[in-house]
C-alpha cells in the first residue's frame, strides 16, 4: 500500500484530471463542491460530481486494490474534506464516514 | 468481473406526418423523442429490460440540429460514449452513462440530421436516490430478479 503523501497526490491528481480543473486550483482557494460543479467545463450537476468521485474510486482499485465507496457528500463540503474523507475510507474501509 | 462492451445501435423509423411542424419538417422536440427510441433500441438489443427497481433517466441533452428533416424514413444510432472499454467494468463504479446519437436521412451516413448526447443518470425507483450505472444493469438483466427468486 502507498504511503498516505503518495496516496493523497494520487487522489488530488486523479480527481483533478475527472473534474477537469488543475490540482493548484483545488486546493489555492478549497472551493466547495459547488463551486467546483461550477467552475469546471466539465460539470454541470451533481450527478457529474458523483462520477468524478466514482472515477477517483475505480482508479485506487484498478491501481492499487483498494476499494472505497465515498458517502454522499452536501454541496458545502470544501475540496480539502473531501480528500480528508476519502484517504480515512482508503485507511479504514469498514468505517462509515460522517 | 470483466469490462463490459456495448455495440453501436441502429433503427430505422419512419416520420409520421403529426411529426411536422408548419414548415413541413421534422419538429425539433420531435427529434428529441426519435432519440429516446434510439436508446429504447439500444437497451432492447443489449437484452436489457427497462421499468426495473432502478431507473434511467436523462440528466443532460446536448443536440445539434443539422439539417432539416424531411418526410421519409430516418435512421437513429445510437453508442454508449463513456463509459466504454477499459473505463467500463462490472466491478467499478459509475453514476453516468454518456450516449453519442446520431439521426440520419435514410441509410446514408453522409446525410446527418441531428447529433446528440445525451448523459443518462440511475435512480432507485423507490427511494429516488442516486444508483449506479453497474446496479441497473444487473437489474435490467434480470440479475437482481434471480438472485431473488433462487434465495432461500
Amino acid at each position: 500500500m502507498p504511503d498516505a503523501q503518495d496516496l493523497e497526490s494520487y487522489l488530488l491528481r486523479k480527481f483533478s484530471e475527472h473534474v477537469g480543473l488543475p490540482e493548484a486550483e483545488l486546493l489555492s482557494e478549497d472551493m466547495t463542491l459547488a463551486a467546483l460543479i461550477t467552475r469546471s467545463d466539465r460539470m454541470t450537476n451533481s450527478v457529474d460530481l458523483m462520477e468524478a468521485f466514482a472515477r477517483t474510486s475505480n482508479g485506487l482499485r484498478k491501481d492499487f486494490g483498494l476499494r472505497v465507496r465515498l458517502p454522499a457528500l452536501s454541496l458545502d463540503t470544501p475540496v480539502s474534506k473531501v480528500l480528508a474523507i476519502f484517504l480515512e475510507e482508503v485507511r479504514n474501509p469498514e468505517r462509515k464516514s460522517a | 468481473m470483466s469490462p463490459v462492451h456495448f455495440d453501436e445501435v441502429s433503427l430505422t423509423l419512419s416520420v409520421r406526418p403529426n411529426d411536422l411542424d408548419s414548415l413541413g419538417h421534422v419538429n425539433n422536440a420531435t427529434a428529441l423523442e426519435y432519440l429516446e427510441a434510439g436508446r429504447w433500441a439500444w437497451l432492447a438489443h443489449h437484452g436489457l429490460s427497462r421499468g426495473g427497481t432502478v431507473v434511467a433517466v436523462v440528466s443532460r441533452v446536448e443536440v445539434d440540429y443539422r439539417r432539416e428533416i424531411p418526410p421519409g424514413d430516418v435512421v437513429v444510432r445510437t453508442v454508449l460514449e463513456s463509459p466504454a472499454g477499459d473505463d467500463l467494468d462490472e466491478d467499478g463504479l459509475n453514476y453516468r452513462a454518456s450516449f453519442r446519437q446520431r439521426v440520419y436521412l435514410g441509410e446514408g451516413s453522409a446525410s446527418l440530421a441531428v447529433e446528440a448526447v445525451v448523459n443518462v443518470a440511475f435512480l432507485d425507483a423507490a427511494t429516488r436516490s442516486l444508483a449506479s450505472l453497474q446496479q441497473f444493469l444487473t437489474v435490467a438483466r434480470g440479475d437482481a430478479v434471480a438472485s431473488r427468486e433462487t434465495s432461500p
